[in-house]
């Protein structure tokens, strides 16, 4: 395999990881705080 | 966490207050300054050098009357959604929706764009190797990386695009400097024998109007901030008109030394402009900069678009004209995350058609749109709240010359579009008005009226 495909599969593999990190974190939030509180953000509060 | 839950209230969270008007500028700009390192030299293909320049300055006299127009409008609408929630509150839900998903559309389809080009660019310097690149894990890792800073916090994501955006402009400043002999006394521009007269005439002016918007495009992004900066009276005119005058100086430079190195033959369809520029100068440092400043660019406007298309989202979810389920905060970062994480398959997806004059010309048409709802939502501003009833940050000058103009210059881009592209510009119109009988029908009944309007402003003149 040479430097150029080696660093498609980084590609792939980096993006894999921040993808399902990212997806991972939002379903321990959701997991953890009601969805009230999540949702509970209106425009012009300070 | 959240704002402060006293005994018996419950608990709330909101966006995080802490951009100033360096991040405002970063997040206009930097959505905006790749246009100069490629697409508005199609201008030239339209209309030559001359009339290159014309659109340049025509649509930046479109753009300076946005900005004026938005920073005032935006100086009282501190609220996520920019143009979107600024609809919502002086026309009217329709228009919001569709103001909503201009936004969206454009900032996702150019964040797509703006991806294709960073693989792209990755593909061309395996090329100078021998080598075959696959740009698609590079499309799908500038995505999921920018989308994962945007999840992770608005401060330190605009505080990296100020940075790259800082040097993709200075690049442009440091070649320009280069080319006209200001360094070491030798110029290397050609503008006595290069530049021509019009050669399609006035008529291919008129049609260079459509790709002069690159010069410009996105600028109106910086009041997708509104809701996270310290003070929206103070930094949403600051970051925004600054912006625009730098934008001005990029585009003109970009003209100057681009005309004055390439014939416009060859200018009108290159694909990396400066980049090109940089090359023909001989100087491999230069180079270098260049393709940094390149790359950098394109990687600003995607982080800018990323920020905005999920602020535009999350507050159409907030508002209920989208599922309330995306109007969540997440709690340690306080980002729109789910809207953030939403958006990242639309985007990668409009990425793998491949289609990427399609998905520009989309951009520009929603982006246009949007333009055509400012020239009157202006007017309806200050005849629902006039001077004096409502704090403003920033008063536009010479109202309502401004929003004249602006009408006048859409129409006339309109028309510069239709002679290119059409069918496009009917498609994009049917796509709108099929969403708008969709948003009328079936999502309005799920909007609860009364919750969307939660900005402490005064009751508008004859209500």
């Amino acid at each position: 395999m040479d430097m150029w495909s080696a660093l498609e599969y980084g590609a792939w593999g980096l993006s894999v990881v921040l993808i399902g990190w990212m997806l991972v974190d939002a379903r321990f939030v959701s997991t953890t705080y009601g969805e009230d509180f999540l949702l509970s953000s209106r425009e012009g509060d300070e | 966490m959240g704002t402060a839950a006293s005994a018996g209230q419950q608990e709330k969270i909101s966006l995080l207050k802490v951009l100033g008007p360096v991040h405002v500028w970063a997040l206009g700009v930097g959505i905006v300054l790749v246009g100069e390192y490629m697409g508005w030299n199609f201008s030239v293909a339209k209309g030559g050098a001359y009339g290159s320049l014309i659109a340049c300055w025509v649509i930046g006299l479109l753009y300076t009357c946005v900005a004026m127009i938005d920073s005032e409008v935006t100086s009282t609408v501190a609220a996520a959604g920019g143009q979107y929630t600024q609809a919502k509150h002086i026309i009217g839900p329709l228009m919001a929706f569709n103001v909503g998903l201009y936004l969206v559309m454009a900032y996702t389809m150019l964040e797509a764009a703006d991806a294709l080009v960073v693989g792209d660019l990755l593909k061309a310097v395996a090329q100078q190797y021998g080598a075959e690149l696959d740009p698609r894990p590079f499309v799908v890792l500038t995505i999921a990386f920018l989308a994962w800073m945007n999840y992770r916090g608005v401060f330190m994501t605009l505080t990296v695009n100020f940075v790259i955006t800082a040097f993709a402009f200075i690049a442009i400043l440091v070649l320009f400097f280069h080319a006209t002999g200001l360094t070491d006394g030798h110029s290397v521009l050609l503008h006595r024998e290069l530049l021509v007269d019009l050669p399609y005439g006035w008529i291919g002016v008129l049609a260079s109007l459509q790709f002069g918007m690159w010069y410009y495009l996105g600028i109106e992004g910086t009041c997708q901030a509104a809701e996270e900066v310290r003070s929206a009276g103070r930094s949403i005119p600051m970051g925004t008109m600054g912006g625009m005058m730098t934008l001005l100086i990029a585009a003109s430079l970009t003209w100057y030394i681009c005309t004055g190195i390439i014939p416009w033959e060859y200018l009108g369809q290159a694909t990396t402009p400066l980049y090109d520029a940089a090359r023909l100068m001989g100087s491999v440092e230069l180079e270098v900069m260049l393709f940094i400043g390149t790359m950098f660019a394109a990687i600003a406007s995607a982080n800018g678009c990323i920020n905005d298309a999920s602020r535009a989202w999350f507050s159409m979810s907030r508002d209920r004209y989208m599922p309330h389920w995306f109007g969540a905060v997440h709690p340690r970062y306080r980002t729109p995350y789910r809207s953030i994480l939403f958006l990242i398959p639309i985007a990668v997806s409009f990425a793998f058609t491949g289609l990427l004059d399609q998905v520009i010309t989309f951009s520009i048409l929603s982006g246009l749109l949007g333009y055509t709802f400012m020239s009157f939502n202006i007017v309806r501003f200050r005849r629902l709240w006039p001077l004096g009833s409502i704090e403003r940050g920033y008063v536009h000058p010479y109202h309502p010359i401004p929003c004249i103009v602006l009408g006048v210059l859409c129409a006339a881009t309109y028309f510069a579009t239709y002679l290119g592209y059409g069918t496009s510009l009917l498609s994009i119109m049917a796509f709108y008005i099929l969403v708008s009988i969709w948003f009328v029908v079936r999502r309005y009944p799920f909007v609860k009226r009364g919750e969307q309007f939660t900005m402490p402003w005064p009751r508008p003149k004859g209500y």
